[in-house]
């Protein structure tokens, strides 16, 4: 409270007085004596009969000052309520947002529990595929499968060399066939001359009998003496014996030339079924030949197929890893992406928290200068109230001015009533007079009454003044409480204030981290995708290493598909060997029955 | 040779389907009548082996054969009061075409074996060497006759390599007693060009060994018989380590000596016209299928027991071209056995022509 307000505040007050007290209620100044001299003889027993004095200016100015700065202090108050209610108003607000802030602390917090929990199952997830893919990348090493590619170009080259064989075989096969066919087919011819020589050799023999009876008949004829006469006319005994001769000679000329054929034709089988044979024997050494090498692929076809089933197993095992991986990337992806929306979302809720934060620190400065201004019209009111107090201590003064004022009233009564006794002379004058002033004195004595009755008023006002004052105090300390607990609640502010600053840091920290960790996981999620990348081109190198395992195993069913036509054509051949054998068996068992039945004859 | 054992024992069912429904089994023999011994061999399993030989009084064969004193086998060698006939020999040479003998030893064999062909239906194979005449065929279908409800004669050689799967460019070598005999044998039955008669064989080695003790032991008593046996048991070409000591016989005593070297010389005597009949034979065969038949070589008959036969032969093939020289496992029924496969594969059509 600065001596200028005070000073304004008297000129204020000066002013006031000067533009609302009329002359007539205008105070005597003090000091003056001359002039309240002067006034003082102003104030006339004329004055006095016209009722002026029952109509103090001062006490009017006073009355008004003390309406004035009633209204002014009940219109302050009312201020003062209207602000309490919305600094209330701010208050449970304030206490509101705490309460979702600390909700939404909490539920981030969850959330962050969350995400540290998920982002070590994510770790704990990627570092069991990353060992599974070494596992698996130590499980197939190079080495086998660059044996396995050995391995296959081995069996091909085998393979081409046996198709190659194969075919051979075919041809051979083919020539052995053909051979076999023109054998037989000679073998029939043979069989159908030897037929023909037999049929022809049966009628030879019979003709030979025939003739051997006629050559008997005739030599019977001749010995007897009896003339040798033939059927036939025109022939006599040695035509006939001639006849004959030249047949039977060109009938055996015929029968030497027949056999000399059948024994080329057989020589000429023979010489066939020997190259037959020898055909048959170079068949037999191929075969055995192929069956060597089948016997030799067999265990590698058998090591191929461990192979391949140790292949299949380990393609197995990628595929789950693969599986796994593939899960795994999967849920992470989503685990990311719900990661990603918690992050956005915990950033929103981050830049909402700031933004309540500004909303309370703003309200806080509000509320601030609210109580500042609180403060400066508490001030005020203490100002006022001590300008109440001064201008008590003036009325007080003015009181003590009216005890002056009647002592010098009784001082002047007593010069009256000296004045009277002066003039009992001049009863005579006065006694009309006297019953007026009687009358006056009466009106005096009522003034008087009034006065004191404005005095009791004063009194009143003054205990209610004081009343006030004591209401005032009593504010003024609950003003005090308030700030006090406005001051705590500052202070709760400021530590609720530096705890949300601590949790930013902490947040902003935690982000950080979380920035890291988004960080981490990107590396991780580039390593995966990498190691995608690398198990992606492993499985495609293995699923061109299972392709061709695939087309040797083709190959192989091929393989096993020719071996068993080969081996049908064996048996095949076999049966035509044993048809052969059985044949030639039976040849065989007929010249043993031929030369049984001629040694029989 | 167990493929074609296998095939053939395959075989054998094809005639089992000809069985007859009357309960009794067809009995199918294959018998090997050689000149010093004779083998039987059924399709009951049983095998027979005896000495082809008989001793009988008188120059006929009495027509009682249950005469006790007509021995037949080893009995008639182990005597020495009768003289001892040995049938074949007799008939190989053309001096008896009486089969009487023959079919006595035969009868008697089979008796001895429990088997009597006559009590069903019977068929029989009977070995002939290759190059045997007409008329001893002749003799042996005679002989059997009546024995058997069919009978057939098939070269030996070929009953060898029929009984052992080598009808295709083989040559058998058949060192019997009196004669050696090569054949070619190529699927089918070998003729007259296919074979080769030499007449150097078993008892030649025997005269051999005799003459061979006779010069080191002038007074030595030795038989034939004696000498065919020490051959037979200890008889060795080449080089072993056994020594073979006999007990020799002199005028009036015997004598313990060792004839490791006669022994050696006498059987190694057949050698070279083993290896000049061997050379001959495959110098007739096609050139590109000589080769072939070079390292087929199989030694059978009596001789071929004779020890370190085969590798003798094949040491001295080695300075001729080489070749590839085996005996047989059993080499006394190494004919009958082939005789038997033979017989019982023989269609029956064929048996019922010959017993048109």
């Amino acid at each position: 409270m600065s001596s200028l307000t005070w000073s304004k505040n008297e000129k204020k007050a000066n002013k006031n007085r000067k533009d609302f007290t009329p002359n007539i209620y205008r105070k005597p100044v003090k000091g003056n004596g001359e002039e309240g001299d002067e006034n003082g003889a102003t104030y006339s027993p004329e004055q006095a009969k016209n009722g002026s004095y029952r109509q103090n200016p001062r006490v009017k100015e006073l009355e008004y000052d003390l309406e004035n700065i009633k209204e002014k202090y009940e219109a302050e108050i009312r201020q003062y309520r209207e602000k309490e209610t919305v600094l209330a108003e701010v208050k449970a607000r304030y206490e509101s947002e705490m309460d979702e802030y600390r909700q939404k602390q909490d539920h981030l917090k969850k959330q962050m529990e969350e995400v540290t929990k998920r982002e070590k199952d994510l770790n704990r997830k990627c570092a069991l595929l990353k060992s599974a893919a070494s596992k698996v990348e130590d499980r197939i090493p190079d080495a086998e499968v660059n044996d396995l590619n050995e391995k296959r170009s081995a069996f091909e080259k085998e393979k081409s060399e046996l198709e190659a064989k194969f075919s051979e075989l075919k041809e051979s096969r083919t020539e052995y066939e053909k051979q076999l066919s023109a054998f037989e087919d000679n073998r029939s011819q043979l069989h159908n001359q030897q037929s023909v020589y037999e049929e022809e050799m049966q009628a030879y023999l019979e003709k030979k009998g025939e003739l051997d009876e006629k050559t008997r008949l005739l030599e019977e004829q001749l010995s007897s003496g009896e003339d040798i006469t033939l059927d036939i006319e025109g022939l006599n005994f040695s035509g006939a014996v001639e006849i004959v001769r030249s047949r039977y000679f060109s009938e055996l000329k015929e029968l030497n030339r027949k056999r000399a054929d059948l024994r080329t034709l057989r020589e000429e089988l023979d010489n066939e079924e020997a190259l037959l044979m020898a055909k048959n024997s170079g068949v037999e050494e191929i075969k055995a030949q192929i069956e060597n090498e089948f016997s030799k692929l067999k265990p590698r076809a058998s090591e191929l197929e461990d192979a391949t089933r140790e292949y299949e197993e380990k393609a197995k095992k990628h595929s789950e890893n693969e599986r796994m991986l593939t899960d795994i990337i999967s849920r992470y992806n989503a685990e990311y992406s719900l990661f990603k929306q918690k992050q956005s979302e915990l950033r929103e809720l981050k830049n909402i928290q700031e933004k309540q934060e500004y909303d309370l620190v703003r309200r806080k400065l509000a509320a601030f200068e609210s109580g500042k201004l609180l403060k400066s019209e508490v001030c005020r009111i203490n100002s006022l109230s001590e300008k109440l107090e001064e201008k008590v201590s003036e009325f007080e003064e003015n009181i003590a001015n009216y005890d002056t004022n009647r002592l010098s009233y009784e001082e002047k009564l007593r010069a009256h009533t000296e004045n009277e006794e002066k003039l009992r002379e001049a009863i005579s004058q006065y006694e009309s007079e006297l019953k007026v002033h009687e009358d006056k004195r009466s009106e005096l004595e009522n003034l008087k009454l009034s006065l004191s009755e404005s005095e009791d008023t004063l009194k009143e006002k003054q205990s209610e003044i004081d009343s006030h004052k004591k209401e005032l105090e009593i504010e003024k300390e609950g003003l005090l409480a308030h700030q006090k607990e406005v001051d705590v609640e500052r202070t709760e502010l400021e530590s609720e204030l530096e705890s949300i600053k601590s949790k930013r840091e902490n947040n902003e920290r935690l982000e950080k981290e979380l920035e890291s960790t988004s960080s981490e996981l990107e590396t991780q999620r580039r390593e995966l995708e990498e190691l995608l990348e690398t198990t992606r081109k492993d499985i495609g190198t293995q699923v061109t290493v299972h392709r061709q395992h695939l087309d040797i195993k083709k190959m192989s069913t091929k393989l096993e598909q020719q071996s068993v036509y080969i081996q049908t054509l064996k048996k095949s051949l076999e049966d035509m060997q044993k048809s052969v054998e059985n044949s030639q068996e039976y040849g065989v068992f007929a010249d043993i029955v031929k030369m049984n039945l001629e040694i029989r004859k | 040779m167990e493929d074609s054992e296998q095939i053939q024992n395959g075989k054998q069912t094809e005639n089992e389907a000809n069985e007859p429904v009357d309960g009794q089994e067809t009995l199918y023999l294959g018998i090997d009548i050689g000149t010093y011994t004779i083998a039987v061999c059924t399709s009951e399993g049983a095998k027979i082996v005896e000495n082809c030989a008989v001793a009988y009084e008188g120059e006929e064969f009495p027509k009682d054969p249950e005469n006790p004193k007509v021995l037949f086998g080893k009995a008639a060698f182990e005597q020495t009061d009768l003289p001892v006939k040995e049938p074949v020999r007799e008939m190989m040479q053309g001096n008896s075409s009486d089969p009487g003998p023959l079919r006595y030893i035969l009868e008697q064999c089979l008796k001895s074996a429990g088997i009597k062909p006559e009590s069903g239906e019977s068929y029989a194979i009977i070995g002939v060497p290759a190059g045997a005449d007409t008329a001893y065929k002749q003799s042996i279908l005679e002989m059997a006759e009546g024995l058997f409800t069919g009978a057939m004669v098939a070269d030996e050689s070929f009953c060898v390599a029929y009984g052992n799967g080598l009808l295709e460019n083989s040559l058998i070598v058949d060192i019997g007693a009196s004669k050696l005999d090569i054949c070619h044998v190529n699927g089918n039955v070998p003729g007259e060009e296919d074979h080769m008669k030499i007449s150097f064989a078993g008892d030649n080695i025997d005269q051999e060994l005799i003459n061979l003790i006779k010069e080191k032991h002038e007074d030595s008593k030795l038989t034939k018989q004696l000498a065919r046996q020490w051959k037979e048991d200890h008889g060795y070409v080449g080089f072993s380590y056994v020594k073979c000591k006999v007990e020799l016989p002199l005028e009036d005593s015997s004598r313990d000596v060792s004839i490791n070297e006669e022994l050696r010389f006498a059987c190694e005597s057949v050698i070279p016209d083993v290896v000049s009949g061997l050379t001959k034979m495959i110098s007739d065969i096609q050139p590109d299928m000589r080769e072939l038949v070079r390292n087929n070589i199989y030694v059978c008959g009596g001789c071929s027991k004779i020890k370190n036969i085969d590798n003798f032969i094949e040491g001295e093939l080695k300075e001729l071209g080489g070749g590839k020289v085996s005996l047989f496992d059993d080499p006394d029924f190494v004919v009958a056995e082939g005789a038997r496969k033979l017989t019982e594969r023989m269609p029956r059509e064929f048996w019922a022509q010959m017993n048109v």
